[in-house]
């Protein structure tokens, strides 16, 4: 029986150390610390990360007016999920929705606002990039600064918006990217020429919505080409960043890991419930003890 | 403390080892997720040239030179320069884009001076005409240079960028890199007809300028010679009249050319020599002279040429006479010139081919061939076959739809080809060529390779799976696959179903190592292709594992205690075989218990290294001890023989006491030093147990 107990001790201990210790391979997680990662993302805007309860820890925030939210759209959000976002935005939030072939137009429509993801269809560029087309530069407007993109986007913003000054276009690509509708990886005839926009902001109620057409310019790898990282903290100048991990698609080990570092978080470092567990070590202690001279 | 630091040391690897597999799996697992969220890692990513924007770039400014339009196929061909080149494809790339930028700008520039000799010709601005006649000829003969250098140029490129083309995009590769050529073969055409432009303009000019002038400004006398200066002398104007019979011919049939040379008053010039020029775009046909009769007249019978050439029925033949006044003449007449012309006619041959654009290497294709006027029996028509201008082979067809059938060269390259039917003239029939654009390629065949992607050495095998197939589904039997694994070859051949399959033992390793597999497909015929396979294998040692699990078990079973009694026990089985052999007899170690029946008095009887062998006087011990442990106090697992005896000495009578310690000393003997005991000593120790056994009972 002791030996069970052994075993089952050591694969468990072995279970936790890899769970906690070994990093995730999950795009765009807090916690990746590889290429695909935004550990340092984290790390670079001192962001707090929301891991679960998504609306909960929304509805949490108080002056809302100075934080920003960081979400990748790459899972969908229920309704109740869209009206929190939206709360949070006429109260005074910044939201940066980056996304690219995901969910993002469901928080757009939902939101009601003149703007489009160009979903499925990839922004290239095969004069202004970085090593091949799917890498295109784009330009900060105003400024002669650069970003880079990385397999990314563009968003269609209606025309109207633009001319009534609705909608500022913050970055866009240059004049010979083009937006390759039918996949084929060559511009064809009616396929939407460049400068398309990659980055647009307008005000929405009391709050500010910026749309980033890719999630990838911050990730790890990609935060210190040309101004990206720049670029980032910029729009989040002075505001306290949280960062959204429940609309990315995780692993299990990435849930287990969240899941560990939530009930330390929630449970264990909470002090009642650490009185509590302390009083419950020390009582079976005294009661090993007592019963040990018998 | 040892047995912590050896139990958190095993501990360790096992994580590490389970890190570097869940690592592994973890990491496979990742890629397969790219699909899902399309970003890669930049510092993984490939420097590309986007082959198929620079096909396209090229397609349109060549089709904007075609066109004429120079202004939007400069701005094309300044976006060229901004595409992005990687180190291999730079050379190539770059010196086709200097070509093609230096033909460009030369078209652009002969075309300006064309324009302007135009210009000027029809404000009789002579001077400015042959300065600009001058300039453009100086252009066109750099852009013809820069274009026959930019037709091999094409091919190279093509050939280079080709390698670079993933599959999937291999159809519009060639698509463009077929009109490209198509639009390549315009430009030459442009040249020519700028050269056409060009002797047009000249031909304009020799109505006001006499014969030597004439073949003084032929294209390549231009840039030397326009811009002197033409001084004629002479007292008295001359005239001259031509004359054709008839105007309108057939090719090969007979005119008569004459005229009359006289001078202004209509006085006949006698016995003067007249040169007569037939000339067909600008190229003299023949040069005659004649001499005039007593009336002035001359006459000259001449057979017009098989020329097939549409001009010829438009333009015709023209037929200058000149005269050049000689000897006395000279100071006396003035030269002077005159032309007519003479349309020749032929019957146009028409030829359509209709067949595949895509054919296969080695393998036969039919052609229908549809010639208009119809060839007969008595009057057939000789056709040649050319590929890339590369005559294959001649035949000829009898009636006006033939179908023949074309066997494509084994050795021919793979890439896009242009098959030409050239038919032969046949005296009026003029010759016709037709043919297309063939894309050469090989029948597309299906490879399906299976890898064991992770295997475990050394308890799982590497297998190797594959099938080749047609893309209809029809397998490839008995073809010849060869696999290389690192440079071990194994050559397979593929069974009916076209399948083959190898199964091999993954190569030692302690840790991990990778493999690299190299799966070829060598086909028998020239219209399968070859196809080369390469695929990772993984190969992840148990062997760590294994030692570490086993030494962890080991930890766990055994106590710390007997752990170290064990590693005593083994030492000192060492440092006891040296012993006997050097026959010196040492303190024995103090170890524990062997396997006795006491064993059962004991509170837990554990594992012992150390194996006895009993003997009559460890039985005979064990039985004592049995007997005293009864009466007194059992032995502890820790204690010592002697250890016990001294125990038990104060529980036991005196005589039991010295009959125990002698016993006790035999069996020690007898279990460590293994000696052969006399018969005495066995009598002494079975002595003692008597006397033990006497006080037991008692």
């Amino acid at each position: 029986m002791k030996k069970i107990k052994n075993i089952v001790f050591i694969g468990l201990l072995t279970f936790m150390v890899i769970i906690v210790l070994y990093p995730t391979v999950t795009d765009f997680s807090t916690y990746n610390p590889g290429w695909n990662g935004y550990l340092r993302l984290k790390e670079q805007l001192n962001a707090i990360t929301i891991t679960e309860n998504f609306e909960k820890t929304l509805n949490s925030i108080m002056n809302t007016e100075e934080t920003a939210l960081i979400t990748v759209a790459y899972k969908p959000y229920s309704t109740s999920e869209l009206e929190t976002i939206r709360n949070y935005l006429l109260h005074g939030g910044m939201l940066i929705l980056m996304d690219d072939y995901g969910y993002g137009n469901t928080v757009l429509s939902y939101l009601n606002v003149p703007l489009t993801i160009a979903e499925n269809s990839p922004l290239l560029d095969p004069f202004v990039n970085f090593k091949n087309k799917r890498f295109p530069k784009a330009e900060i407007a105003g400024e002669d600064k650069y970003i880079i993109l990385n397999h990314a986007s563009a968003i269609i913003v209606d025309e109207k918006a633009i001319s009534e000054n609705i909608v500022n276009i913050s970055a866009y690509s240059s004049p010979f990217a083009y937006l390759d509708l039918n996949r084929n990886e060559v511009w064809d005839e009616g396929e939407p020429k460049g400068p398309l926009p990659v980055a647009v902001s307008l005000k929405y109620g009391e709050g500010t919505l910026i749309v980033v057409s890719d999630p990838s310019i911050v990730i790890n790898s990609m935060l210190d080409f040309e101004n990206n990282l720049e670029f980032v903290e910029n729009l989040v100048k002075g505001k306290k960043v949280f960062i959204d991990q429940t609309h990315i698609p995780k692993s299990l080990h990435e849930q287990l890991k969240e899941a560990a570092f939530n009930i330390v978080n929630n449970y264990i470092l909470y002090p009642l419930t650490y009185i509590v567990l302390l009083i419950g070590v020390v009582v079976f202690m005294l009661k090993r003890t007592i019963k040990k001279p018998r | 403390m040892r047995n912590i630091v050896s139990k958190t040391l095993a501990l360790l690897l096992i994580v590490f080892l389970m890190l570097n597999l869940v690592n592994t799996m973890l990491t496979c697992r990742a890629e397969v997720d790219e699909e899902l969220i399309p970003h890669e890692d930049p510092a993984r990513a490939r420097e590309e040239t986007d082959i198929l924007t620079l096909l396209m770039l090229y397609l349109y400014s060549l089709s904007f030179m075609s066109m004429e339009d120079y202004e939007n196929a400069e701005k094309l061909l300044e976006q060229l320069k901004l595409l992005k080149v990687t180190e291999e494809l730079k050379y190539v790339v770059g010196r086709f884009n200097e070509l093609l930028i230096e033909t460009h700008g030369h078209l652009n520039s002969t075309k300006k001076y064309i324009d302007l000799a135009k210009y000027f010709t029809s404000t009789s601005e002579l001077d400015k005409v042959f300065h600009a006649m001058h300039n453009a000829a100086f252009h066109l003969l750099k852009a013809n240079i820069s274009y026959k250098e930019l037709e091999p140029s094409y091919d190279r490129l093509i050939s280079a960028l080709r390698k670079e083309v993933p599959e999937e995009h291999l159809a519009k590769f060639y698509q463009f890199a077929i009109a490209n050529r198509i639009y390549l073969k315009k430009v030459n055409e442009l040249i020519e007809k700028y050269y056409e432009e060009l002797l047009k303009l000249k031909t304009e000019l020799s109505e006001v300028l006499p014969e030597e002038i004439i073949e003084s400004i032929l294209l390549e006398g231009i840039i030397k010679n326009v811009t002197g200066e033409i001084v004629f002398k002479g007292l008295y104007e001359t005239k001259i009249d031509i004359e054709a019979k008839p105007k309108v011919v057939m090719i090969g049939s007979n005119i008569t050319l004459h005229g009359k040379l006289s001078a202004l008053n209509n006085e006949p010039l006698p016995w003067r020599k007249v040169i007569l020029n037939i000339i067909f775009k600008r190229k003299i046909l023949s040069r005659v002279t004649l001499t005039t009769n007593v009336y002035g007249i001359f006459e000259y019978n001449y057979t017009v040429p098989y020329i097939y050439d549409k001009d010829i029925m438009v333009e015709g033949l023209l037929i200058i006479a000149s005269y050049i006044p000689e000897g006395k003449d000279l100071e006396l007449y003035r030269p002077c010139s005159n032309t007519t012309t003479v349309i020749a006619l032929f019957n146009e041959t028409v030829i359509h081919v209709k067949g595949p654009s895509i054919v296969y290497p080695g393998l036969k294709f039919k052609f229908t061939i549809n010639i208009t006027p119809p060839p007969t029996e008595d009057k057939p028509r000789i056709v040649e076959v050319l590929i890339d201008d590369e005559l294959q082979e001649t035949f000829e067809i009898f009636s006006r739809e033939t179908i023949y059938e074309l066997k494509i060269p084994e050795n021919i390259s793979v890439g896009t080809h242009i098959l030409t039917f050239k038919v032969r003239p046949l005296k009026t029939l003029s010759p016709a060529i037709g043919g297309y654009g063939i894309l050469v390629t090989y029948i597309p065949v299906k490879f399906d390779l299976s890898v064991t992607k992770l295997s475990y050495y050394p308890f799982s095998k590497i297998r190797i799976w594959g099938k080749v197939s047609i893309v209809n589904g029809t397998p490839l039997q008995d073809e010849e696959v060869l696999v290389n694994i690192n440079g071990k070859k194994f050559n397979l051949n593929t069974d009916p179903y076209g399948e083959f399959s190898l199964e091999i033992d993954p190569a030692f390793t302690i840790t991990f190592k990778e493999l690299i597999i190299n799966v070829e497909f060598k086909p028998k015929e020239p219209w399968f292709p070859k196809m080369l396979r390469k695929e990772e294998v993984r190969i992840v040692s148990l062997i760590p594992l294994i030692f570490a699990l086993g030494s962890l078990f080991f930890y766990m079973y055994a106590p710390p205690k007997e752990i170290e009694v064990s590693l005593s026990r083994i030492l000192g089985f060492f440092r006891r075989r040296r012993r006997v052999v050097r026959k010196v007899i040492e303190k024995p170690p103090t170890i524990s218990y062997p396997k006795l029946e006491t064993e059962t008095y004991v509170k837990k009887p554990m594992v012992y290294s150390v194996e006895i062998v009993p003997t009559d006087v460890v039985k005979l011990y064990a039985e004592a001890v049995k007997l005293i442990s009864e009466k007194t106090l059992p032995p502890k697992p820790y204690e010592t023989m002697r250890e016990y005896w001294e125990k038990v000495q104060s529980k036991i009578p005196e005589h039991v006491s010295s009959a125990f310690k002698k016993l006790t000393i035999l069996a020690e003997r007898a279990i460590y030093f293994k000696p052969e005991f006399t018969s005495e000593e066995q009598t002494i120790a079975r002595k003692c147990y008597e006397e033990i056994s006497k006080w037991w009972i008692s």
